[in-house]
């Protein structure tokens, strides 16, 4: 565990040191996602001009969810994003082979080499969106803090799982170039609350392909949509989705390396 | 006697491919009935190697070096057959083990691209453990013999190939391995980096102790370093033992070069052998082996010789010729 300690931290100093030469293109980024998100306020201030309720969201909710997905997705950025999209490269040249021979959990390693450390400076917009619509929320108690942080925790974890075996099919498909394109539509996905795809919709992307556990279920228990008891469950999809892709990724390897492709 | 650092018997390993047939009907077909066929990249070797012993592994593109690396070092699961090294199953891939080996392959880089040598070895302390003081020494004994020590600190990607791989050695070795697996480590680099790297592997070997694997389809590394070659084709070993009894083994001639007085008939030099150089009174004359110093004799008796000498046929000819299948 120590080991493991050190060694996410070591990546993340050479990472840091990899985008020193990058860092005005994170500010770069942070100009563009403000405005972005600035668009998204617009967009939702239209909606709520016509009614002041979706799908049993109130304005202030959304705003809410929506700085939480921001939250959500910088974190993301952050830890594993451009890590995993760089796994169907190393499979391709032949470079895994430089991993495997190395005393270290390999999944471990492919996953986190490639921190972005500055992204961590998009934490802010989400982070004033939140604060700005819990002024219209009213007070929560620190326990609301607590379960919507563990939930946005699992959800990491969730779609940690669910788009690390992606990036595993490549073991497969010679020519795996789509792996950016699903983490495009899983965001299109990501970036409403599922309760807008309808009934079934909705329990279809809670339940079948956990996506509403990433951001949507985290907010609802904050929101006191749900009951707390729901973080249970994320526990429960966040270890699911983790054990799922060690296996998917322990298997691909034993194909890998008995080369019966 | 001790055990082997390497002991590897019958092993076998085949690549199983699928045929794909050409065109989209193919493809469609293929997914349902797949034919599959096999690459018998290794077939069948065996050898041990010893502690501090540095072997040369000779063989043509194709032969099976580097899929044999691949199964030293755990990144192959073998078809079948005895593989140990350190006394580890290597496929097992236990950090144990491999703590204590390191591949270098002259086509794969280890070291980040877009970072200075440098980071990638921290990045290695860490992974192999290597404590504080241990890294400083290494790292400044290695870069001190390799003539790098004023590139560490340059993005990869600046640097040239020969740099390159030099700083991929230095990162392959910090953790002071036991076993060292080198494939092609000089492919691509010009005739001084390789003549460096030769003498930086065959300093480390004597100083360090460590066993080394050296696999090359290119004489020149393998006869200035090992004294013990294996040479592969085609999945099996046609010859493993001392570099210098190869010749004897394989080839059939002895070359026998003469100077003469003067200027002379070629076409009665013929039933003494087979003329490969002629240079007016300088010859260069194939004799069947057994049949040399006869025919040295006889050229003696009946020519005017101003020198003659006898010598073995050059190494990488013989070996050529055992690849072409022929013999010499
Ligand atoms: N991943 C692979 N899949 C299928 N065939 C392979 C693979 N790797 C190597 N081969 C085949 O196995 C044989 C031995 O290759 P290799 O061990 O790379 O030879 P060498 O390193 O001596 O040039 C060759 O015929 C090669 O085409
Ligand atoms: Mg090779």
């Amino acid at each position: 565990m120590k080991y493991y300690l050190r060694i996410f931290l070591a990546l993340i100093n050479t990472a840091s040191k990899r985008y020193l030469e990058y860092r005005w293109n994170t500010f770069g980024n942070l100009v563009t996602s403000t405005l972005s998100l600035i668009l998204v306020i617009f967009f939702v201030d239209i909606i709520f001009s016509q009614t002041n309720n979706i799908a049993g969201w109130t304005k202030p909710e959304v705003l809410f969810f929506v700085g939480t997905f921001r939250v959500f997705s910088s974190l993301l950025s952050f830890l594993y994003l451009r890590s995993i999209n760089f796994i169907p490269k190393y499979i391709q040249r032949g470079d895994l082979d430089m991993f495997l021979v190395k005393p270290v959990n390999v999944q471990f390693y492919v996953s986190l080499c490639f921190t972005r450390v500055y992204e961590i400076i998009n934490l802010l917009p989400g982070i004033v969106l939140i604060g700005y619509a819990l002024q219209s929320l009213g007070g929560v108690s620190w326990e609301g803090w607590l379960l919507l942080l563990g939930g946005v925790i699992c959800g990491l974890l969730i779609f940690y799982g669910l788009y690390f075996m992606c990036a595993t099919l490549a073991f497969w498909f010679v020519q795996f170039n789509s792996l950016t394109s699903i983490y495009f539509v899983a965001n299109s996905f990501l970036c409403f609350p599922t309760d807008v795809f309808g009934k079934n919709g909705s329990l279809v992307f809670t339940y079948l392909i956990p996506l509403g556990f990433i951001v949507t279920v985290p907010v609802r228990i904050f929101l006191a949509k749900d009951p707390p008891l729901f973080l249970i469950l994320s526990v429960f999809f966040a270890a699911l989705s983790l054990w799922l892709s060690v296996k998917f990724w322990n298997y691909a390897l034993k194909h890998y390396t008995s080369a019966s492709s | 006697m001790e055990d082997p650092v390497i002991k590897v018997k019958d092993l076998k390993k085949y690549y199983r491919i699928h045929q794909k047939e050409p065109g989209l009907a193919g493809s469609v077909k293929s997914l349902f009935s797949r034919k599959y066929y096999n690459v018998e990249a290794v077939n069948d070797i065996s050898f041990e190697i010893g502690e501090g012993e540095l072997v040369g592994f000779i063989g043509p593109n194709g032969a099976g070096k580097t899929t044999t690396l691949k199964v030293l070092s755990g990144l192959l699961y073998p078809t079948s057959g005895y593989v140990r090294v350190l006394g580890f199953e290597p496929f097992k891939r236990q950090p144990k083990f491999q703590k204590q080996f390191s591949l270098v392959m002259g086509q794969k880089n280890q070291l980040w691209w877009d970072l200075p040598a440098w980071e990638s070895f921290i990045l290695n302390k860490e992974i192999y453990e290597v404590p504080d003081n241990q890294f400083e020494t290494i790292v400044h004994e290695l870069s001190e013999m390799l003539e790098i020590k004023d590139i560490l600190k340059v993005q990869v990607r600046k640097l040239s190939l020969g740099q390159r791989m030099k700083a991929e050695l230095v990162a392959a070795l910090l953790h002071s391995p036991k076993v060292l697996f080198l494939d092609e480590p000089t492919i691509g680099l010009d005739v001084v980096a390789q003549k460096k790297m030769r003498d930086f592997v065959k300093e480390y070997n004597q100083q360090y102790k460590a066993t080394i694997i050296l696999t090359s389809h290119y004489m020149g590394d393998v006869k200035e370093l090992c004294k013990r070659v294996i040479v592969i084709d085609k999945g099996i070993i046609l010859y493993d033992g001392l570099l210098e009894k190869i010749v004897e083994k394989f080839a059939a001639h002895k070359v026998i070069k003469v100077d003469f007085e003067k200027p002379i008939d070629p076409e009665k030099l013929k039933n003494i052998g087979e003329i490969k150089e002629n240079e007016e009174m300088h010859y260069l004359i194939h004799v069947p082996r057994k049949e040399a110093p006869k025919r040295a004799a006889k050229l003696l008796d009946n020519f005017p010789v101003v020198d003659l000498t006898i010598e073995e046929p050059p190494i990488e000819d013989v070996i050529r010729q055992v690849f072409n299948g022929g013999k010499v």
